[in-house]
């Protein structure tokens, strides 16, 4: 399958790259090509143009400080799951990098890439709302930067004008402990359901449960993933457990109630992707407790 | 286009379309047909090779991306028509069924056995997630991973990626 003939240009910066961006309407960044390339080559997309951005040193960095990790837009997968600063700062995002794809696509692929794709079920974006990450963006007009979860605008969809580009994600640093699952028929496909979840407990010697901290986010919807912000406000209101099932009955029958639209595909209905969803955030639920008390999930 | 590309240590310079696929460089430009189309659509890992040393499908790589890069294929792991640690393990432990997926599987291995000094098996089947045999060969191919990783460890590694 080949794709529609394009131009192909190599930007040498970024201010490069926003320049051929605004010379034609119908051009697209490439970096790492793992989302867009099968895109093209499947007739999806047919962009008049590529603005190859993949050799842009200035996007290719992680800057770790006592209260954030800044990654820029072309680190790749592998190179996140790697990260001796990101597992020691922000374990999530390299827990969540080594379940994207696979080993070739993850040397390829770069976290810009994907935030900018905003595929519904792309594996970093439950987490990065789980974690409060914010997106940088440098474009004509100067850089500004956004919250994930106002520039995540739905399926594909972000707050990205044409000529701007994702320099990088900056990720908050956090208390506690944080599980990502992810439930796939492949453990190289994309998730059917994905939950993203950091808790801060506090557990006593009865077992009961303080709760300082507790943010959950689910991807896979129709609409893109989104935080579970009445679970939470719930769990964080109620602030203290006696035990642990009563956490978890709270959750499972909010969850239950939790009005969610799931994409409704040959790899799994919306009946059943419903199903997961309340099992994958018990199940979370359940990592993230082992994980508080010391445990490995 | 005009690209350079540098595949197991030979120069092919061309001009190409922009949409020309690394994988068809490497099989009608370079004339290499090791590499393999399994899928086209970077599922199935037949056309994975070491792109400045790290494993990439290049049924998903334009070969324009790749202008200026050393690429190593499967003709590049042997050297001085001697097999090499890879395909010995793979020949040893009969690791090659129909064969399609092995040249995908063999750039693996030489990327698995170079880059951890310690792997487990359920790693190795992990690291492989997207190399797929349809000949279900699988137990035989990490058997020889298994060895390859012995070796490469034990003896010392010699010829060049």
């Amino acid at each position: 399958m080949y794709p529609k003939p394009f131009k192909y240009y190599r930007a040498s910066s970024i201010s490069e790259a926003i320049e051929m961006l605004e010379e034609d309407e119908g051009a697209k960044l490439i970096g790492g090509g793992q989302s867009l390339v099968p895109m093209m080559k499947l007739g999806i997309l047919a962009p008049s143009a590529l603005v190859d951005i993949g050799r842009l040193k200035e996007l290719k960095y992680i800057r770790a400080s006592s209260d954030s990790v800044i990654i820029g837009a072309l680190v790749t997968h592998s190179e996140v799951e790697e990260s001796g600063d990101i597992i020691e700062k922000v374990p999530l995002l390299a827990q969540a990098a080594s379940l994207i794809g696979d080993t070739q696509i993850r040397d390829m692929g770069t976290i810009g890439g994907s935030v900018a794709h905003a595929d519904p079920s792309a594996d970093y974006l439950p987490n990065l709302l789980v974690l409060n990450a914010r997106v940088y963006i440098s474009g004509r007009s100067g850089k500004r930067e956004m919250p994930i979860a106002e520039f995540i605008q739905g399926p594909f969809m972000t707050g990205l004008d044409h000529n701007e580009i994702v320099e990088s994600i900056k990720v908050p640093t956090y208390k506690g402990v944080a599980h990502y699952e992810k439930f796939s028929i492949r453990r190289q496909d994309f998730g059917l359901v994905n939950v993203s979840m950091l808790a801060d407990f506090k557990i006593s010697e009865t077992g009961s449960i303080g709760v300082n901290d507790f943010r959950v986010a689910i991807g896979g919807l129709e609409s893109g993933p989104r935080r579970l912000g009445d679970i939470e406000k719930a769990v964080l209101d109620r602030e203290k457990f006696d035990t642990f099932q009563s956490l978890k009955d709270m959750i499972r029958s909010m969850i239950e109630k939790e009005e969610l639209s799931f994409q409704d595909t040959l790899h799994g209905s919306a009946k059943y992707r419903r199903h997961l969803a309340n099992v994958m955030v018990v199940r979370t639920l359940e990592q993230v407790y082992i994980k508080a008390r010391g445990g490995v999930a | 286009m005009k690209v350079s590309i540098k595949i197991n240590g030979k120069q092919y310079d061309a001009d190409v379309e922009p949409r020309l696929l690394l994988v068809h460089f490497i099989r009608d430009v370079a004339g290499l047909k090791g590499t393999h189309i399994g899928c086209d659509t970077g599922h199935c890992g037949a056309c994975t090779v070491l792109l400045n040393g790290k494993p990439v499908k290049s049924c998903q790589i334009f070969a324009v991306q790749a202008d200026g890069a050393e690429i190593t294929t499967v003709e590049g792991l042997s050297q001085d028509d001697r097999l090499s640690i890879e395909q010995e393990a793979f020949v040893k432990h009969a690791a090659a069924e129909c064969g399609y997926c092995t040249p995908g599987m063999l750039i693996m291995t030489r990327y698995i056995i170079k880059k951890y000094k310690d792997i487990t098996r359920d790693e190795i089947k992990d690291k492989i997630r997207g190399n797929y045999c349809m000949c279900m060969q699988y137990q035989k191919i990490v058997d020889a991973i298994e060895d390859a990783h012995r070796v490469y460890w034990q003896k010392g590694y010699k010829q060049n990626a």
